[in-house]
């Protein structure tokens, strides 16, 4: 079995180009959230069948996020980094359920 | 149709002839608002040549309001919301092709029903997504933009013509409602 990269304990000099490369861009730590916004059309039923199997929420805060949409006519119901609020956007619209995300406020 | 019931780990139902006829030809017709099903890529292509194959995949119509309806803008900034669909919206749009040929092939395995309507699980999220399509698309040519228009279309006279979609609308949401109860009984 191999326990060590052989070739990290070469030439100290063979990370010289790799140095050089630019360094990456730090993580981009700001919040989003992905919105749910209300419409007429999707059943009560279905909205929370969606939140509670996509997300894993549990029937309670399914509900409870689904009432807000109805209610309130908007609910971040998840929070995360961009790519992540990017694919449950995207998942949301899938369901056909109208959705944005934003910066988390 | 009636109501689906649980059978295992999927739902049945039983359809009438006219229900199965007429489920298949509004799934067709969003399949085909959707680009239809794409020949299999050719099996001489190599790689290359089959990314650029898709590359020149099906343009949607955006100025159609079910289309936008559909795809709606995941940013306000509209410069972010054509990025965002730029480099996703050609995948939701197979998807729901793909979607719409797994519910075909349950009506098509109906026999015009005469055989039960079997959706197996690793159908029901096919269903539940292409009925709901057929829904939205039936709010677009109702015009159904908030409660009060709901309200209005609910008061329709009989002769009035918009009155057999409204039925059509009142009835995938039976078939949706039914899908959801018999999935957590």
């Amino acid at each position: 079995m191999r326990v060590t990269n052989p070739q990290s304990t070469g030439d100290p000099a063979g990370g010289t180009a790799i140095a050089e490369r630019p360094r990456e861009a730090p993580a981009d730590l700001t919040e989003w959230v992905c919105l749910v916004w209300d419409d007429p059309v999707n059943l009560m039923s279905y909205v929370t069948h969606v939140f509670s199997t996509y997300f894993g929420y549990p029937r309670d805060k399914a509900e409870r996020l689904m009432l807000q949409v109805h209610n309130e006519g908007r609910s971040a119901v998840a929070s995360g980094s961009r790519e992540a609020m990017e694919r449950d956007v995207f998942a949301m619209h899938s369901f056909g359920l109208w959705a944005s995300l934003e910066r988390a406020e | 149709m009636r109501a689906f019931r649980r059978v295992g780990d999927g739902v049945e139902s039983e359809v009438e002839e006219f229900e199965a006829a007429l489920l298949t030809s509004l799934v067709q017709q969003l399949q085909e608002m959707l680009g239809g099903e794409e020949p299999d890529a050719d099996p001489g292509l190599d790689a290359f040549q089959r990314l650029a194959a898709q590359g020149s995949g099906v343009e949607l119509d955006h100025d159609d309001p079910l289309i936008q309806r559909l795809f709606p803008d995941a940013y306000a900034d509209p410069a972010l919301a054509d990025e965002f669909r730029r480099f996703t919206e050609d995948d939701a749009r197979r998807a729901r092709v793909q979607q719409a040929a797994v519910v075909l092939r349950c009506l098509a395995a109906t026999k015009e029903g005469a055989e039960p309507l079997r959706v197996p699980p690793a159908d029901v999220d096919a269903w539940l997504k292409t009925v709901n399509a057929l829904r939205l698309s039936l709010s677009v040519r109702l015009g159904i933009a908030d409660e009060a228009s709901l309200d209005a279309l609910a008061r329709l006279p009989a002769r009035d013509p918009r009155s057999q979609l409204v039925d059509l609308y009142d009835w995938l949401g039976f078939v949706l409602e039914s899908l959801l109860d018999a999935l957590a009984s």
